[in-house]
């Protein structure tokens, strides 16, 4: 059976199983109140070495959104391109990362629609191994 | 002012596609052009910093200075994204400035594929072009889509851009694209990523341009009348970079690095924007230019749309902006881009730019941002 392995190390709690208790992590730093996705020793803001570790809500809602109508460039497989919803999504904590939106079509999405993290398996690395991936899903 | 730099000389080569002519030949061809213009030759080069993104490699400002023959001057290569001829120029500055040399040489070459960057380019992880969130378009649309929804720009307002960009094409010979696109035809043409069309964006291509910098003193030699680089500033961007190349980000209120940029440029040359006769800006797509036009204190923030539907920034306006068609008719030799801004802001203060001439032209202003946060912003002068 094929092993899964996060999308990038430091970014997702442990362990991978089972997915629905995995929760995006990183860091809120103690000086400024800043947050940023990712293991770190300091603070991306302000570079205070005062953080600490903080797991990220799992809700939040479209900060800014749009519509990939044109296969991006490789190494993205391009023969099963589809257009997909993307959005700049802002947690519940403040954290704003960019993801695939889905559970919803092209034309759904608008400023401040609540989403939830739907986190999956995104590809297959060189290993054969299922690398799981961030996605938000539309609540409706 | 101590050590001023001045410019005495500046090249280009044609933006465009030219698959028989290597990064380095598209160099010698803008520095061969730069030096003639400053009546010297390449032996009289004290430094030279070179730009390049796309076909990077450690030799390549070398082998460009090659091709004039062995020489044992200092040659840098300078990488920063779509700003790399703005930070080459800084350099270039920087060593004038510091009082050893007179005479330093500042190029910018590129070649790049047609369609989309590669990913590494505009500094996005493996995994970021595996799940497709490295279409830089992307990032653009929905910056596009806050402005739009916070201060109620409109799509014809943007559309109305890439008209304008590529009018002022139809009168630069080096520009890619010399063909005007009606407001209509800009609003109908493919959606790329939402609400943001093709013809709204600028394309990568190949293309170089060159500056022969001297100290003041130096320049009284070769000319009368050189254009005085009144400032040169090059910051990134502080948290969050909510753009091309990042994934995450806080709202801290942190200033854009366009408006960090400008202030130091302001600041160090002693000009506001009110002084300004024309500005040459980072119109990486339609939308960027409303955008930055604002960031660069031009004009208050949600007046950079109608800025634009007003005629403020066309030619014959009160602050034209891209007269040279901007990258969305020159395209965007990534490595060359900000030196060719250059080149048209010289030629305007020299009073050289025939049918797209700015009248009266005495100061202006060039603007590039990049992946990754890089941003440039120079103040040039007569």
């Amino acid at each position: 059976m094929a092993e899964q392995v996060p999308f990038k190390e430091g970014l997702l709690t442990t362990p991978l199983s089972p997915l629905e208790n995995v929760r995006l992590k990183g860091i809120k730093c103690r000086a400024c109140g800043s947050l940023a996705l990712g293991e770190s020793k300091y603070c991306i803001n302000c570079t205070s070495k005062d953080v600490e570790s903080y797991v990220f809500s799992k809700y939040g809602k479209i900060y800014s959104h749009t519509v990939i109508r044109h296969a991006p460039p490789p190494p993205y497989p391009q023969e099963s391109f589809k257009p997909f919803p993307v959005a700049w999504v802002e947690l519940d904590d403040g954290l704003v990362l960019v993801s695939e939106i889905t559970g919803c079509g092209l034309d759904e999405l608008d400023f401040g629609k609540r989403v939830e993290l739907d986190l999956g398996k995104g590809w297959v690395d060189d290993k054969g191994n299922d690398v799981i991936m961030y996605k938000f899903k539309l609540i409706k | 002012m101590a050590n001023e730099a001045v410019i005495t000389g500046v090249g280009i080569h044609k933006f465009g596609r030219f698959p028989n002519m290597s990064v380095e030949e598209l160099g010698k061809y803008a520095i061969d052009m730069a030096l003639a213009d400053a009546h010297i030759e390449f032996k009289d080069v004290q430094a030279m910093f070179l730009s390049n993104s796309g076909t990077i490699y450690p030799g390549i400002g070398p082998k460009t200075a090659f091709l004039f023959g062995r020489t044992t001057i200092p040659i840098v290569n300078v990488e920063a994204a779509c700003s790399g001829g703005g930070a080459c120029l800084r350099m270039a500055q920087m060593a004038i400035k510091q009082g050893e040399y007179d005479i330093v040489l500042a190029v910018g070459v590129e070649k790049q594929p047609k369609g989309f960057l590669a990913p590494t380019i505009s500094g996005y992880e493996p995994w970021q072009a595996l799940a497709g969130l490295d279409e830089n378009p992307m990032y653009w649309a929905m910056d596009a889509r806050l402005h739009m929804a916070k201060y109620g720009t409109t799509i014809e307002q943007i559309a109305m851009v890439s008209v304008k960009n590529h009018k002022n094409g139809v009168l630069n010979p080096n520009a890619m694209y010399q063909k005007e696109t009606p407001l209509e035809e800009v609003l109908k043409s493919r959606v790329v990523c939402d609400p943001l069309t093709l013809l709204m964006f600028c394309a990568p291509n190949d293309g170089a341009a060159a500056v022969v910098l001297c100290s003041k003193k130096a320049a009284r030699k070769y000319t009368k009348k050189p254009v005085i680089l009144a400032s040169c500033a090059h910051r990134m961007n502080p948290y969050p970079e909510f753009g091309v190349g990042n994934y995450f980000g806080y709202k801290t209120g942190n200033k854009a690095v366009t408006t960090l940029a400008a202030e130091e440029a302001y600041e160090k040359a002693g000009i506001s924007p009110e002084d300004l006769s024309f500005v040459e800006l980072q119109d990486t797509d339609a939308s960027g230019e409303i955008l930055f036009s604002e960031e660069l204190l031009l004009f208050k923030e949600g007046e950079g749309g109608p800025a634009v539907s007003d005629g403020v920034t066309e030619l014959g306006g009160r602050l034209p902006i891209s007269t040279d068609g901007g990258i969305i008719s020159k395209g965007e030799p990534v490595g060359a881009s900000a030196l060719g801004q250059i080149y048209e802001a010289v030629v305007q203060l020299r009073g050289q730019a025939g049918k797209r001439q700015v009248a009266n032209a005495k100061v202006g202003l060039c603007h590039v941002r990049g992946a990754l946060g890089h941003s440039c912003v120079t103040i040039l002068k007569i």
